[in-house]
């Protein structure tokens, strides 16, 4: 179920794609640079919280007050304060897409699960640094976030209290506490570029930025969101007081919306439901369709008799799965007999896609599943069928 | 020149326009706005915005148009002459 | 080479067509054999990636005898393996200029990109190619001497290749 499931979804977003690419040439498909959307989101975010962190106060007192004088008294003050809302409302809504049309498209599969789990850990920390961001404002809706965390938080057993003591920076509100989610907002987000680059560890020219009319254009429609749908922060936080109904973004803020309406250990149990089994995604088990026979066709081999160390290979691979090593001996052809590297496939690495081959032109590689000799065959067999075709 | 590549044309030369205004709807906010008047940084804003649209979509137009392009690879196969439509 | 000759009526390129597992879904549009309902002197053979294509492979294709080869890979920019196509392109443009100077004319190769649903444009293409093919009419026939040798006459010993890791 689960896979016809998938293959529905699968089909879904590549007819989306079909019909996509009849507007766009197909390298410009927005659908294909999810990732570097997320990115220069990120990007934009990091800059604008720069700006935001010069004028930002974290005192219970100050909190509210030096936001809003940078959103009412500094010059485009408000501006980048939207800029920073709306870009962080686009970086989860690219990282999901992200996530969505790498599932569907089984671009999880072999070494790629890499990508995939510090991904997870990424949207993880994500959804963490925008509840943290929520809180900074310390506007009465702000206090309703704090609240509703505090009490997923307690409701964790044994370790659940230290953890809500580790946010709320004591044992209840005081002058530590937003230091605390200041430090929880900038410090997860500087985790963020380590997590990066362990996303990109294992792909050779990851497309990191989007194309320029993208970049242009997201930035462009972030700001002037940012100037038509101003970011303004509620009434100051009154802790103490009784909280009257705030409203929370049901999307942003799902976890905490729904920590209003059910018990906390039940949200708390849900989202990690949610990631583990967003973890245990590349590894499940699901069969092609055997129209796609041909995709595990054995981990690519070389040839050691006709390696001449040309290294053509070892540039084409697109997921770094081929070293050059020193030759330890000479090979047998007359021109890999004088070679001084040899290629090495890393089987761990090795998505089984055959680049490597089609880039060798020594008849150095080989696919185990689909030999040289087969395609010629097949190739021959082809044009004879070819020709009994056209009666 | 067919149709489609006409429509572009005339598009990239609205779009000019429209960043032209933009540019100095920027510079209105910028000279007149002030902690009392937030609705003309407002509008500054708002223009910085829309330029970087405008931007990005005349860069849009102009790939439509054949005239920048990725890889030299791809740009010769468009402009040879391939079988059927050109960059759609 | 067995390049037949024009027969009266339309004559039917025989063409060969490399799709890759990403490439347009070939179960809807081509029968057992891999023949394509539509044109059924185009014959396809699937493979993993278009970038698993050897150069070498379609010119020993057009040797055997084929009118006109081509390779299908996913669309730009969204490669499964993400670079397979562009790869494949840049291998393709580097064949037709070396067949150029034999004489092969550049269209007879083509490299076509079509999603997983992309069947109509495909067939679109094809047809296309087929066209560009008639006109073109069947392969001129290749020399029949062997083009000479400089050096010393003893030919390079001939290896075959051996499976085997290092």
């Amino acid at each position: 179920m689960y896979r016809r499931a998938l293959t529905a979804l699968q089909k879904f977003t590549l007819r989306l794609d079909v019909a996509i690419n009849r507007v766009y040439p197909t390298d410009l498909n927005p659908l294909y640079y999810t990732g570097g959307l997320t990115n220069l989101f990120l990007f934009i975010l990091v800059v604008s919280g720069i700006f935001i962190f010069f004028y930002y106060v974290p005192s219970l007192f100050e909190g509210h007050a030096s936001i809003v004088y940078l959103t009412e008294q500094v010059p485009y003050g408000g501006l980048i304060r939207g800029i920073h809302r709306y870009s962080a409302d686009a970086f989860i809504v690219a990282a999901l897409l992200h996530l969505l049309r790498n599932w569907f498209t089984d671009r999880y599969l072999f070494s790629r699960d890499s990508p995939w789990i510090s991904g997870m850990f990424m949207l993880l920390l994500g959804g963490f640094i925008g509840a943290t961001g929520y809180i900074l404002v310390w506007d009465e809706r702000a206090l309703a976030v704090l609240g509703a965390f505090d009490g997923l938080l307690r409701s964790i057993p044994i370790v659940g209290r230290a953890f809500a003591e580790l946010v709320i920076g004591g044992e209840g509100l005081g002058e530590a506490t937003l230091p605390r989610i200041l430090l929880l907002h900038v410090g997860p987000a500087s985790a963020l570029y380590v997590l990066l680059w362990w996303h990109y560890v294992r792909l050779r020219h990851p497309k990191i930025w989007p194309p320029a009319t993208w970049v242009l254009v997201s930035l462009g429609v972030v700001t002037l969101l940012a100037a038509l749908i101003p970011a303004v922060s509620g009434t100051p936080a009154t802790p103490g007081a009784s909280p009257g109904a705030i409203a929370l973004d049901i999307f942003f803020l799902l976890p905490f919306w729904l920590a209003g309406l059910m018990p906390p250990l039940l949200v708390v149990l849900l989202v990690a439901g949610l990631f583990v089994l967003g973890f245990v995604i590349p590894y499940v088990n699901r069969e092609s369709d055997p129209a796609m026979g041909v995709r595990h066709a054995g981990v690519a081999l070389v040839i050691d008799g006709n390696c001449t160390g040309c290294e053509l290979c070892y540039y084409d691979c697109p997921y770094n799965a081929i070293v050059m090593v020193p030759s330890p001996h000479p090979g047998l052809s007359r021109a890999a007999a004088s070679r001084k590297l040899l290629a090495v496939v890393l089987d761990s690495r090795c998505v089984e896609c055959g680049i490597c081959i089609g880039a060798c032109p020594f008849e150095a590689l080989e696919l185990p599943g689909m030999l040289e000799s087969e395609i010629t065959r097949a190739a021959t067999e082809a044009v004879s069928v070819a020709g009994a075709g056209r009666a | 020149m067919n149709d489609a590549h006409r429509s572009y044309v005339i598009s990239v030369y609205a779009l000019a326009l429209v960043g032209a205004l933009c540019a100095g709807l920027i510079l209105v906010g910028e000279r007149y706005g002030s902690p009392e008047r937030r609705d003309l940084w407002a509008l500054g804003g708002a223009a910085l915005g829309m330029i970087f649209v405008v931007y990005g979509l005349i860069l849009l137009m102009l790939r439509k148009l054949g005239m920048i392009g990725l890889r030299r690879a791809e740009v010769e196969d468009d402009l040879r002459g391939r079988w059927t439509k050109p960059v759609p | 080479m067995t390049g037949a000759m024009p027969a009266q009526g339309a004559w039917a390129p025989r063409v060969i067509g490399f799709v890759c597992d990403w490439a347009v879904g070939t179960s809807a549009i081509a029968d057992g054999d891999g023949r394509l309902r539509a044109h059924p002197s185009v014959v396809l053979i699937r493979v993993p990636c278009s970038g698993f294509i050897r150069p070498g492979w379609l010119e020993d294709t057009l040797k055997a005898g084929a009118d006109g080869v081509f390779v299908v890979g996913c669309p730009y920019g969204d490669c499964l393996n993400r670079e397979g196509n562009y790869l494949m392109r840049e291998r393709m443009d580097q064949l037709r200029r070396r067949l150029q100077r034999r004489k092969v004319d550049p269209s007879r190769l083509a490299m076509l990109a079509h999603g997983l649903h992309d069947e109509a444009a495909f067939l679109a293409e094809v047809a296309a190619l087929l066209n560009r093919l008639r006109q073109l009419g069947p392969p001129a026939a290749p020399r029949t001497s062997a083009p000479r040798l400089a050096g010393p006459t003893t030919a390079p010993q001939a290896v075959p290749a051996e499976e085997g890791g290092a």
